[in-house]
């Protein structure tokens, strides 16, 4: 009897020992839970936060060889943006028959399988094209690159334009008082003001290459150094209000904080599209 | 050939549990073990144990039984405040759950004042192994509500650990007893998956392009001792009741301090134990 019942416990342990001696695809690089930007990109291919359809295994569409395709570019390399905000990418296309349309812009993560349909939005007034989306914040902080390009329609026909790349680069929460600075093109960042109303300072410095600066609180931007853009717009290439207030020299705006109205806060900043070398900081202070 | 080892290792346990040893000892060597016929009466083995007499100097115990681990400390706390709300555009829910499989072990545990005739007759000391896993399996869900058409992005992480846990105890009690002590937990291997289910459906309203998709991904990642603390120092506790002074039942705790190596990460295991103490 007491042998049986140690065979029997000898067994079970054994047993569960190899049964469960279960090895990953790869080694665990990072224990925060939520989805590695360098460890599974085919997640966060499918994570993404936007409208259109997802083609599973299927590659990016190429380049259409005959006619030679229009070119596609963003005018930016890199993009830093915090989880769950919004990545606002305004592209340009050229050669662009006037008569055509760029009807889709297809997107995929560099090393991910597979790639999403998305429609495209134009701007009539700026002649700029745009498609946005969010990263959510089952992505966790790291970079990650894009490759993208569009499909043009014409006379019931689908071109595809070149193929560009831009750097994504999910970056921490920004609390208030902490600083924020961008290069050419634009930057959005999402500000975490708190729970306490009160009176926030902003304060912005664009150096001596000319940049624009926006704010919005809520779904109304309150701030421009140019003309108020209208919700749901963005700022281009092409809109005005790109000043420069000097080497280090700050300027500010005061706007009345409470978070029973809204906590989204967010600081558009747009460096210019003419001088690469550009670069602008926005502190925000907390509400007082 | 994992699947081949599991059945071999299956097939050899199976033969030595069912008694059938003639085949193992074909491949190993020796002389079989002929079958007891003797037609010796079975005498009771069990009864309860009423007096000091029925415990020995030395005795051996085995268990086995389910268990829950659950997690706690600064690691969960922040898992739980990220995902706690979730922006209006895209609510989110995340939830932390406990992971429950089962525990068994050994223990030899000497009684050394058995003679005494005092109160600490009843006082023992164990040293054991016990095979266990720690875990937890995190959920979240994600909805876009900014479209017009339903879209949900599902995400079910799970971690598993194997531990051999060693275990120094202090035992009081006869057919009831408490025991406590410490354990020091060896990280034998671990898994994380990643399983993910997006779904976008319903009519996505945009023309040219098609409505709703399913898209799924599923990976896993090796938990390794470069960021798996081992060994893991943790307290014992546990309550116990001797039913026969053979067989018993055995509520059993642990608490570890550490999961990761580098984060505050609590284990709280418990465990319903079937105990049967050889002696």
């Amino acid at each position: 009897m007491k042998n049986r019942i140690l065979q029997v416990f000898s067994f079970v342990l054994i047993a569960a020992l190899f049964v469960q001696c279960e090895k990953g695809d790869t080694d665990i690089v990072s224990i925060e839970l939520g989805i590695d930007t360098k460890t599974n990109l085919d997640a966060l291919q499918k994570a993404l936060q936007l409208r259109g359809n997802f083609y599973d295994s299927l590659p990016l569409p190429s380049s259409t060889v005959s006619p030679p395709p229009p070119r596609i570019s963003l005018g930016q390399e890199q993009i830093d943006l915090r989880s769950n905000s919004e990545i606002y990418i305004p592209f340009t296309i050229s050669n662009l028959n006037p008569l055509v349309k760029a009807c889709a812009f297809n997107l995929t993560v560099m090393g991910a399988s597979g790639f999403w349909k998305t429609p495209v939005y134009y701007d009539t007034s700026t002649n700029t094209f745009a498609i946005s989306f969010v990263v959510p914040k089952l992505i966790k902080l790291g970079e990650f690159s894009l490759i993208f390009n569009a499909d043009i329609c014409y006379q019931n026909k689908v071109y595809v334009t070149t193929t560009d790349t831009v750097g994504v680069i999910v970056i921490p929460t920004i609390p208030c008082s902490d600083s924020i600075r961008g290069l050419t093109g634009l930057t959005m960042r999402k500000i975490n003001l708190g729970d306490q109303k009160g009176k926030v300072k902003v304060r912005y410095c664009t150096n001596v290459e000319p940049d624009r600066i926006d704010l919005r609180y809520g779904n109304d931007f309150i701030f421009s150094t140019g003309k108020k853009l209208q919700p749901g717009r963005y700022p281009t290439c092409d809109s005005d209000g790109f000043i420069s207030t000097g080497r280090n020299v700050f300027q500010d705006f005061t706007f009345d904080y409470d978070p029973k109205v809204s906590k989204e806060f967010v600081v558009y900043g747009f460096g210019s599209c003419e001088y690469i070398q550009t670069d602008w900081k926005v502190v925000v202070e907390c509400p007082k | 050939m994992k699947l081949f080892r599991n059945v071999i290792l299956l097939v050899f346990t199976l033969l030595i549990v069912s008694g059938e040893n003639n085949f193992a000892h074909a491949y190993f060597g020796g002389k079989p073990k002929k079958k007891k016929t003797s037609a010796k009466k079975s005498t009771p083995k069990s009864s309860k144990p009423k007096t000091a007499s029925d415990a020995k100097f030395l005795n051996f115990d085995v268990f086995v039984g389910p268990s829950v681990n659950r997690v706690s400390g600064d690691y969960i706390d922040y898992q739980e405040q990220y995902y706690e709300g979730g922006d209006t555009k895209f609510p989110t829910n995340g939830t932390i759950e406990s992971y429950t499989w089962f525990t068994a072990g050994a223990q030899v545990r000497v009684a050394p004042f058995l003679e005494s005739g005092n109160g600490l007759t009843d006082l023992s000391f164990a040293l054991g192994g016990m095979y266990l896993q720690k875990g937890f399996t995190h959920d979240v869900t994600l909805q876009n509500i900014g479209l017009p058409y339903s879209d949900k992005t599902e995400l079910k992480e799970t971690f598993k650990a194997q531990y051999l846990s060693t275990q120094v105890l202090v035992r009081y009690g006869r057919a009831l007893y408490v025991d406590a002590g410490f354990n020091l937990d060896w990280f034998l291997s671990g898994i994380r998956k990643q399983e993910m289910t997006r779904t976008s459906e319903g009519d996505s309203t945009m023309k040219g392009f098609e409505s709703g998709f399913v898209a799924y991904n599923n990976r896993s990642f090796t938990l390794t001792k470069d960021v798996m603390k081992t060994p893991s120092l943790g307290w014992s506790f546990g309550l116990g009741y001797n039913f026969t002074k053979m067989f018993g039942i055995r509520w059993f705790n642990t608490v570890n301090s550490k999961f990761f190596k580098d984060t505050g990460m609590r284990n709280f295991q418990t465990s319903l134990q079937a105990t049967v103490t050889i002696n």
